[in-house]
């Protein structure tokens, strides 16, 4: 078991006090005065209905759930609560119990209870860092742990106690002791995780509650029933053989429900072997060793439930966790389009700014011509013919970056792979000769046509481009060349298309994840570029990888396949 | 020395910016020289030849602004004026900074290009000409004798001609006869400029 406290209250958030019992604090006196009241109410109540059995005027009624719903409030709300209990069990030796003892032992009865559970609720809370909202394996064992340690302590003293005031004898200490102790143990055991959970359950994330089906608990209802009616047909003295019966509805219960269902089962079961064993008036010998076998089968429940609901929960995390990423995935996509597109219209303003200003000096010099004295006419006309060639060079890169803007669902066609990689050259030279570098296409004569989205294709070759000049310029090289190349290869029958530069090249670490989303080794970037290219070569049937990290020699390339069943 | 007109070296990357810039300087009535980029035209540097440089910040090899410095530390004093289609504050700075005449903004601006360009020549024929006249100065006092030089310093330094025969243990004449030739050599109208041109000769403290 390892405990997971520091994760455990960003997973879940059932941690603090739950639910309406979360609110019970010093200022709201009266919501805890009512709490404490009804618990109170709850308690004798329940102590009313389980009562069958005294053995030498001490109450072996090997079944608490009165303590149960008390220890669950102490776990809680804290020790306060033990108030409750003394006051709970003072209450219930006078009226319910018609108790003979007297007023001191029915008080140090009484303050044992109190003080015992109110310190082991307190120092399971507080020290050993039980979740109340019992999400974990360990949550559990350590509640069970207490129960059981609490009712030892209790069981102890209160022997302790009456045998000094002559009220027991020495020999009948087990007899009386041991329904007290399995009693509050299986008290604790079926009704406080029942109550932690439907006080916690508000807190848990909607997905944590499977949906429940009606037929199916009806058909858990019917088994626990039918095990009890073989239990019960078989009278007290074999009905025990068949006890495990009721193993089966108990696990698969818990199998599909988790802890909650686990709880529910138990709780039904519990009741209902209560109500057998009482019709048929069992003693108190043959009641503990039920209740024993009973307590077994709590453990089991509530160990399988707490299993399965934990990996439930990890399982939803997980989920979640998947979904946010693909989220995100989306979001970057968008922005690194955008970061590409940003990056082009600064190209852009580039590209059109250099024939703008060709455009202005021959405007102005056809301009003077025209004003001289003597105009040499020829020379102004030859000027102007040459700035409406500008304008018209600039008209076509606007043209060209509308078409590469051009947004939509993918557009499939048969792609000419020389007129894509001319296009996306004129464009990504736009880029590089910003930064001071060159680019190279090296293409070969005869490449077959593709089939594929024409711009999602340049938007990968454009990304590779991009990200080699972010890297020669942030390493401050010199003399930045980079190249994109293409061939046709066989077996398989395939296009590769490479974009190299003599960057300062891909460590090995990185190279191993470069694919992966969120690997960057930018400061700012978002580290989805690539792995974006990843999926658009994968959707055209091919592959991207890192054909060489050396520095001075850094080489991505993807393939993508020829004759392609892709034409769906 | 020669004193050929100046020339206008355009340098840009971009045939077509440097055709149509010089096209229009030349319309303009400069002689104009074009350059593909910065190294083309360091490597055919005749510093001899007055002109104004007129380059763009951006471009392979050595860049604009590694072009007015390297002209600075190769001490050719011709002017810079840088223009760039990227220009942004830290850019202008750094032109500024490394010298350039002034940064103008693509698509240039022609009355602010040739006003730059004719600040920058205007100070460039300004230092030349001082520097002429530097030289003028240091030749006729090399000419100079040794006893010359004694008595140029102590005119320079405030000494009448009495208290210069005094300190010289020569005639008051003999110190006038010397300030004649002096003056004559040095070609000063008047004391006030042979002193002038004691400081420019760092002899004296202005």
């Amino acid at each position: 078991m390892t405990p997971l406290a520091p994760h455990r209250r960003s997973v879940s958030g059932t941690l603090e006090l739950p639910g309406t019992l979360a609110r019970l604090q010093p200022a709201n006196v009266i919501h805890q005065l009512v709490a404490a009241a009804a618990c109170l109410v709850a308690y004798v109540a329940l102590e009313w209905i389980s009562f069958i059995h005294e053995h030498k005027n001490v109450p072996i009624t090997p079944w608490n759930p009165g303590l149960g719903v008390v220890f669950a409030l102490m776990v809680l709300g804290g020790a306060r609560y033990a108030a409750v209990l003394f006051a709970g069990v003072v209450i219930a030796e006078t009226t319910v119990l018609q108790t003979s003892l007297q007023w001191p032992i029915i008080l140090g009865i009484a303050a044992v209870f109190a003080v015992v559970y109110g310190g082991t609720a307190v120092l399971a809370r507080k020290y050993v860092r039980l979740d109340a909202g019992l999400h974990h394996l360990r949550d559990v064992f350590v509640l069970l742990a207490t129960g059981l340690a609490g009712a030892t302590l209790v069981a102890l003293l209160l022997s302790a106690l009456l045998l000094a005031n002559g009220q027991l004898e020495w020999g009948d200490v087990l007899v009386a002791s041991l329904p007290l102790l399995v009693g509050d143990v299986i008290g604790i055991a079926v009704v406080t995780p029942l109550l932690l959970r439907l006080i916690g359950r508000g807190r848990d994330p909607p997905i944590a509650h499977a949906h429940v089906r009606v037929p199916e608990v009806l058909i858990y209802v019917a088994l626990i029933a039918g095990s009890l009616w073989i239990i019960a047909g078989a009278g007290t003295e074999d009905g025990y053989k068949f006890f495990y019966l009721l193993f089966v509805p108990v696990v698969v219960a818990a199998v599909r429900y988790g802890f909650d269902g686990a709880c529910v089962a138990l709780a039904l079961t519990q009741l209902g072997l209560v109500g057998v064993l009482h019709l048929f008036d069992t003693d108190a010998r043959a009641f503990t060793e039920f209740q024993t076998l009973m307590l077994a089968l709590t453990g089991t429940g509530l160990i399988v439930g707490a299993v399965v609901s934990e990996r439930q929960n990890a399982d939803l995390l997980v989920r979640q966790a998947e979904a946010r990423l693909r989220e995100k995935e989306a979001e970057a996509a968008q922005a690194a389009r955008f970061s590409l597109v940003s990056g082009m219209a600064s190209a852009l303003a580039h590209e059109i700014n250099q024939p703008m200003t060709a455009a202005r000096a021959l405007a102005r010099s056809a301009q003077h011509i025209v004003g001289m004295p003597e105009p040499d006419l020829g020379r102004a006309a030859n000027n102007l013919t040459t700035l409406i060639a500008h304008i018209d060079h600039a008209g076509s890169v606007v043209s060209h970056m509308r078409d590469f803007l051009r947004r939509g669902r993918p557009h499939v066609s048969t792609v000419d792979l020389r007129g894509l990689l001319h296009d996306t050259h004129s464009l990504a030279h736009l880029a590089a000769a910003a930064h001071g570098i060159a680019i190279e296409l090296d293409a070969a004569e005869e490449l077959p046509p593709v089939y594929g989205d024409r711009v999602q294709l340049q938007q990968v070759i454009l990304n590779f481009v991009h990200n080699a000049i972010e890297a020669i310029t942030v390493a401050r090289l010199p003399n930045g060349l980079v190249r994109i190349s293409a061939a046709a290869f066989d077996a398989p029958a395939r296009v590769e298309i490479g974009v190299s530069d003599n960057g300062p090249g891909i460590g090995k670490d990185l190279a191993d994840r470069l694919f992966a989303p969120l690997t960057t080794s930018k400061a700012e970037g978002l580290g989805l570029g690539l792995s974006i290219c990843a999926a658009i070569v994968d959707s055209h049937g091919g592959r991207v990888w890192l054909h060489s990290g050396t520095p001075g020699a850094t080489e991505f390339r993807f393939s993508l396949p020829l004759n392609s069943s892709l034409a769906q | 020395m020669t004193t050929s007109g100046p020339t206008i070296f355009v340098i840009d990357d971009q045939p077509s910016v440097r055709h149509a810039l010089g096209e229009m300087l030349n319309v303009f009535g400069f002689t104009v020289e074009t350059y593909e980029s910065a190294d083309a035209f360091l490597s055919r540097l005749d510093r001899a030849r007055p002109g104004c440089v007129v380059a763009d910040v951006r471009m392979p090899g050595t860049d604009g602004i590694e072009l007015a410095r390297e002209l600075a530390r190769r001490k050719v004093s011709l002017p810079v004026v840088l223009i760039s289609g990227h220009a942004d504050v830290p850019m202008a700075v750094a032109a500024i900074k490394a010298g350039a005449e002034d940064f103008i903004e693509k698509p240039v601006d022609d009355v602010q290009l040739v006003a730059a360009i004719n600040r920058g020549l205007a100070r460039l024929f300004e230092q030349q000409s001082q520097e002429r006249s530097s030289e003028a100065l240091a030749t006729q006092f090399a000419r100079l004798t040794p006893r010359q030089v004694e008595i140029f310093d102590l005119v320079a330094a405030g000494y009448t001609s009495q208290a210069i025969g005094a300190k010289l243990e020569i005639s008051t004449r003999t110190v006038e006869s010397y300030r004649a030739e002096i003056m004559e050599k040095m070609q000063a109208e008047s004391v006030a400029v042979l002193v002038r041109q004691a400081v420019r000769l760092g002899r004296v403290a202005p």
